[in-house]
């Protein structure tokens, strides 16, 4: 044997342990080849080296030999035959024929064929200088037509979603736009229409193509028919370059290609990391790149007479230590509050949480913004990773909906649900788009989780939550390794949790109690901890949170952080909740914001509202004018993702590199060098001058970071990132007979021609071996506990009896009080939303949903508008009938303050107030009516009109 | 108001029917029981598509969306579907779709000259409707009725041996409903119907005899 498996870089998880039983052994161009006895003729040839043209084929979608343009010559008992290699298993002694006469012959038809009707656009088509179809003519093409005839035609473009246009003429029908949104993202809004050369990919008359993935469909599209609106027109591949970098806008943390074109940020491809994202991206993150080109600062600010003017970054930096240095002389740790950081790399967090801790000594530290749960659970907890996940068996979401929150993951999720791959089991409290492929879902009111869990956990119970059904309960304790016959020691064998806030209203509390009893119960469960920021991972892990610092340890391991920073903070420190509200008691002198924006971004809107007005010092480090910043005393403009280098750390605990490819817009400086600025002011200078310099000061102190720094990140074979702490986490793709395609230029055809001409970084993956090989620190190879990080054991694992959550307060004896939900979509009005003009359209308005029980005692009917008060405050939103929504729950959305279509309704009212004189302002801001500090937010309601007659 | 914005008018009045453009309930219970007839549910698309044809003339948004609800398939895959085939329209057609065979027995008997008489008499070309909403005109391929060639379909019902007199004669009879009996609504079929009857459990004598004259005439 010439060539084995074994040998082969790309590992294929199995086929070491039974060589004889998995793998076959065949003929591929004379050359003795040995394959996965699962692969496709066209995979096990690409593997050896040997380039089978395609165009319907796509290495994470199931084939379909739509297109034949895959066409070789198979041995058979008859003789060779020319058949589609994309749609053939390999088999023991198959004889190939990639490029005999007769398949060069058969590929040429194809391509003539395809030819025939496809326009001469080349010149105008985005896809022209990176199009398969061009590429492969030119490689496996007749070169010549004999058709003479008039092709056909067809209004152009047609505009098929609100980001997509589609040019028909240009389609060759291979289906992959078609499959991805039915098969992968589970949106099936685009099929084929008509018939014969009159064939067109359509959306039926009602419904466009609005699914949150419709991006990946231009991306793999193999010729110019669909095209982005953000993109159309904007470059031509030849000018483009890129720089291979990682999504900051949700923790999924895809891999994806920034390319520029003139300066300019034009577009992001996702590349094929088989670990996180598989060449896919959401939408949001797709088109996020044009929020770079808007709302920006440009120069330091400062307030001047009330308004905040131009400085320069001396003086705005001398006003900061200034302020800094009154805070510090008032003596006590709590003078100084920093909030944020999870839209910062990893390298400016850790040099900002040395500032803030090390330096400033400050308590009041914490990157999340109050929505998530407590930051040394969710890093002490035994994490999974997202393939594991992915193919666990059975996943128990007890958190928001990962399609709005974390989009990638509910992609990496779909497939594998509607292949029937996964048990998913939904404890959350309103339906989530994963909903109708859950073999069971609990409907939890808000309040009710702990309680609910306690009893599914508790096999002597024989009810839980709204499960009643014995024989339904039996079979979910089953899935969850819960029935009575199992061993204690394995419970929650292959069982992942994604756990996270499914409900801004409600507190933490119940989540974390429930989490713990979890984890206490069920030894082997793993988790996947749904905190949604950016790089809120990478931000805890460097320390910007209470009680937490580099590395993944608490307080209680701090030696050697303290070793080098000198000092910490001696008290238990805080999360934004009690930071803001001591901010609104005057009690904080200075609060530095890192990048984030409570006054869009915070649940309880009362609360900011005081923090802003009773802060003597705002301090804003903040790349767009967004509505804190505007508040703030000094602002200083930072870089975005695609101007700023370094690491950042995902779900899963996978550290990956961002690159920069454009330049910063004017006086825009990256987080660390302020940070670095601001202690030299202070005279204790961190004596740190370069990202590499403060990633290896990471990779020196930071437990979990061991060995992982930006220079060993850049080594082309981690590209992809590695998992932290190493060799810890040993990833392995169970049953996975994909491999990628490095040969593979049509899988995401962009990517491949910008390599070509020059781009700084080739994109790629690194094969699962690679991580499971394992790195060792100095220390050897040790397991998360050993290396003392946030231990679960050290948090108190309370009871129920304790917590006397248990049972809930009953809803206010009037019956006009539902419990709120609020949560959030994918579109809010977030900074990169507002600033992205292709997305803003896409926000969509306020609404309250209700069950139909609700909405007729309360005498609403859909569309309708409605009055909302809790905690002495009221806003206004429009009545949605959600038929499966439990009774008792009202649903709202976060951040949406689009007035839209309520504008006639609010306007009137506008005019009732100024004659009645009547107190407040109406709002369909939904943060208002929360109590940062409550269980659960209650609200009532009554038809908008009605109230305002009854004034 | 000229003619165009007449036609218009009227074609928009179809577009919106009375209802909302579904299902009626009678239509309902008659899909469901459809549906009940497959192992999967995704097969009965097409005998649901003549369904819905079948109750408003042509295939309205709002069926295709009810179809889609009914089978568990996407909208888009329904209207995808139905665009395969000529004989389901996804625009409102006249009250009488006349199919005109151009195939060759039929081109060899005079069809095109018969077509070009209807067009002179309807005042339309192939493909439209006239602006009392009565009369669509398409052209068909070979409908399988070769020995009466030219021949043509009135909502699927045969007529051969004609020329342009007897043509004439034909449009007068739909026009004053003389040939009510014979010529149901646009978009029955009564073979939908049929296997309905079959499955209530009527026996195929009933069923036979419950074709057109009773169910059609709603
Ligand atoms: S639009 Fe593109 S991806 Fe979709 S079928 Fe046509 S060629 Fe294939
Ligand atoms: S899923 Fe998250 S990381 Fe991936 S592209 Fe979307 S926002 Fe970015
Ligand atoms: S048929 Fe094999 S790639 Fe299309
Ligand atoms: S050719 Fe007209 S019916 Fe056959």
């Amino acid at each position: 044997m010439t060539d084995t498996v074994k040998n082969d870089s790309h590992d294929i998880a199995g086929a070491e342990a039974q060589p004889d039983s998995d793998t076959v052994s065949l003929i591929i161009d004379g050359r003795q080849v040995t394959a996965h006895k699962d692969e496709l003729l066209i995979e096990a040839a690409e593997r050896h080296g040997i380039f089978i043209p395609r165009f319907c084929y796509h290495p994470h979608m199931d084939p379909v030999g739509m297109c034949r343009m895959c066409l070789v010559e198979v041995s058979s008992p008859r003789g060779f035959s020319l058949q589609p290699s994309c749609y053939l298993k390999v088999q023991e002694n198959m004889e190939v024929k990639t490029s005999s006469e007769k398949a060069k012959r058969a590929q040429e038809g194809v391509l003539e064929l395809l030819l025939i009707n496809h326009p001469l656009d080349c010149p105008v088509c985005d896809k022209g200088g990176e199009c398969p179809l061009q590429d492969q003519d030119m490689s496996h093409g007749p070169g010549e037509s004999r058709f003479i005839e008039e092709k056909r035609h067809f209004d152009k473009p047609v505009e098929i979603g609100p980001l997509t246009y589609l040019d028909r003429e240009r389609c060759i029908q291979c289906a992959r736009c078609t499959r991805f949104a039915a098969e992968i993202a589970g949106d099936p809004q685009i099929d084929f229409a008509g018939r014969g050369d009159q064939t067109i990919v359509a959306t039926s008359p009602t419904q466009p193509f609005d699914s949150y993935f419709s991006g990946n469909t231009v991306q793999i599209c193999p010729v110019g028919a669909l095209t982005s609106k953000a993109y159309r027109f904007k470059s031509r591949p030849w000018d483009l370059e890129q720089a291979e970098t990682t999504c900051m806008l949700c923790s999924v943390g895809c891999r994806q290609a920034a390319q520029s074109s003139a300066g300019a940020l034009v577009r992001y491809l996702g590349i094929d990391d088989v670990n996180v994202n598989q060449s896919w991206l959401c939408d949001k993150g797709r088109y996020s790149f044009e929020a770079l080109q808007n709302g920006r600062i440009l120069a330091p600010l400062a307030r001047h007479q009330g308004r905040l003017e131009p400085v320069r970054w001396a003086d705005a930096l001398a006003d900061v230590t200034a302020g800094i240095r009154s805070a510090l002389s008032k003596g006590g740790n709590d003078q100084i509050a920093v909030i944020g950081g999870s839209k910062f790399v990893n390298e400016d967090a850790y040099l900002w949480a040395r500032l803030a801790k090390g330096v400033l000594g400050s308590e009041l530290v914490d990157a999340s913004m109050g929505d998530d749960f407590n930051a040394e659970l969710a890093l002490a907890l035994p994490r999974a990773t997202i393939n594991e996940t992915v193919n666990a068996k059975t996943v128990v979401l007890v958190s928001a909906d990962p399609k709005e929150e974390l989009p990638v993951l509910y992609l990496r999720l779909y497939p594998q649900l509607a292949k029937g791959k996964i048990n998913l089991i939904e404890i959350t409290p309103t339906r989530t788009s994963l909903s109708s492929l859950a073999k069971a879902r609990i409907d939890v009111r808000p309040g009710e989780l702990f309680s609910v869990i306690d009893d599914l956990l508790d096999t002597t119970k024989d009810t839980a939550g709204t499960i009643k059904d014995a024989l339904q309960l039996q079979n979910v304790r089953e899935m969850l390794t819960l029935s009575d016959t199992g061993s204690q020691e394995d419970r929650g064998q292959g069982v992942v949790f994604v756990i996270g806030r499914s409900n801004l209203a409600e507190s933490p509390v119940y989540l974390e109690e429930s989490v713990k009893l979890i984890a206490a119960k069920m030894a082997k469960a793993k988790f996947l901890p749904a905190l949604r920021r950016g790089n809120i991972f990478g931000a805890l892990d460097m320390g910007l949170a209470p009680n937490l610092l580099p590395g993944r340890v608490n307080k209680d391991y701090g030696d050697i952080v303290r070793r080098k920073w000198g000092t910490l903070p001696e008290a238990n420190s805080h999360g934004t909740t009690e930071i803001l509200s001591r901010c609104a008691k005057g009690e904080v002198s200075v609060l530095i914001l890192l990048a984030s924006d409570p006054l869009s971004d915070f649940f309880d809107q009362s609360l900011v509202e005081k923090a802003f007005e009773n802060t003597p010092f705002i301090v804003a480090l903040a790349s767009h004018e967004d509505p804190s910043a505007m508040r703030a005393d000094v602002v200083l403009p930072i870089c975005h993702l695609g101007e700023m280098n370094g690491t950042v750390t995902n779900i899963e605990g996978r550290v990956s590199t961002v690159n920069q490819k454009v330049m910063p817009p004017a006086l825009a400086r990256q987080p660390w060098i302020i940070a670095s600025d601001i202690a030299r002011l202070l005279d204790e200078p961190f004596g740190l001058s370069s990202l590499e310099e403060i990633s290896s000061e990471i990779s020196e102190i930071a437990l979990a970071y061991k060995g992982v720094s930006l220079s060993s990140l850049r080594a082309s074979s981690r590209r992809d990132g590695v998992v932290v702490p190493l060799g810890v986490t040993g990833v392995s793709i169970k049953g996975s007979k994909r491999t990628t395609a490095l040969l593979d230029p049509i899988a995401t055809p962009g990517i491949a021609s910008a390599e070509e001409q020059g781009a700084p970084m080739k994109s790629g993956y690194i094969p699962e071996s690679f991580i499971t090989a394992g790195e060792t620190d100095e220390a050897g190879r040790t397991s998360l506990k050993e290396r003392s990080l946030v231990s679960i054991d050290t948090l108190t694992l309370k009871g129920k009896q304790d917590m006397g959550l248990g049972v809930m307060p009953e809803p206010k004896s009037d019956k006009h009080t539902l419990r709120l939900v609020l949560k959030r979509d994918l579109y809010d009005m977030s900074t990169t939303v507002l600033n992205s003009p292709t997305m803003t359209p896409l926000v969509d308005e306020q609404e309250i949903s209700l069950s139909k029980a609700d909405a007729e005692r309360f005498s609403l009917t859909e569309g309708s508008l409605a009055k909302i008060a809790a905690n002495d405050q009221q806003i206004v939103a429009k009545v949605k009938i959600d038929s499966l929504l439990r009774a008792g729950v009202a649903v709202l959305k976060a951040n949406k303050e689009i007035v839209g279509s309520y504008d006639a309704a609010l306007t009137k009212s506008e005019d009732d107030k100024a004659t009645e004189d009547s107190g407040d302002q109406i709002t369909t801001r939904a943060e208002l009516l929360i109590d940062a500090f409550g269980l659960v937010t209650e609200v009532s309601i009554e038809p908008h009109d009605s109230a305002k007659e009854s004034r | 108001m000229t003619e165009k914005d007449n036609y218009l008018a009227k074609i928009l009045e179809r577009k919106q029917p009375s209802d909302d453009g579904g299902f009626s309930e009678e239509g309902l219970e008659r899909a469901k029981a459809l549906i009940s007839l497959y192992p999967k549910k995704r097969s009965a698309l097409i005998p649901l598509c003549h369904l819905a044809q079948g109750e408003h003339g042509w295939l309205t948004e709002r069926s295709m969306e009810e179809i889609a609800e009914l089978l568990e398939i996407s909208v888009a895959e329904v209207s995808g579907t139905a665009s395969f085939y000529d004989m389901l329209h996804l625009e409102p057609v006249g009250n009488y779709v006349i199919s005109v065979c151009t195939n060759i027995a039929c081109m060899l008997g005079g069809a095109y000259e018969l077509l070009e008489s209807i067009e002179e008499r309807l005042g339309i070309s192939v493909g439209q409707t006239t602006l009392d909403m009565q009369f669509t005109l398409e052209e068909a391929e070979c409908l399988g009725a070769c020995d009466t060639a030219p021949c043509l379909q009135v909502n699927s019902r045969f007529f051969g041996n004609l020329d342009a007199v007897a043509f004439d004669k034909l449009v007068t009879d739909l026009a004053s409903g003389a040939l009510a009996g014979v010529v149901p609504p646009h978009g029955v079929l009564s073979r939908v119907q049929r296997v309905f009857s079959l499955m209530s459990g009527e026996q195929g004598e009933a069923a036979a005899s419950n074709t057109d004259e009773t169910l059609g005439q709603k």
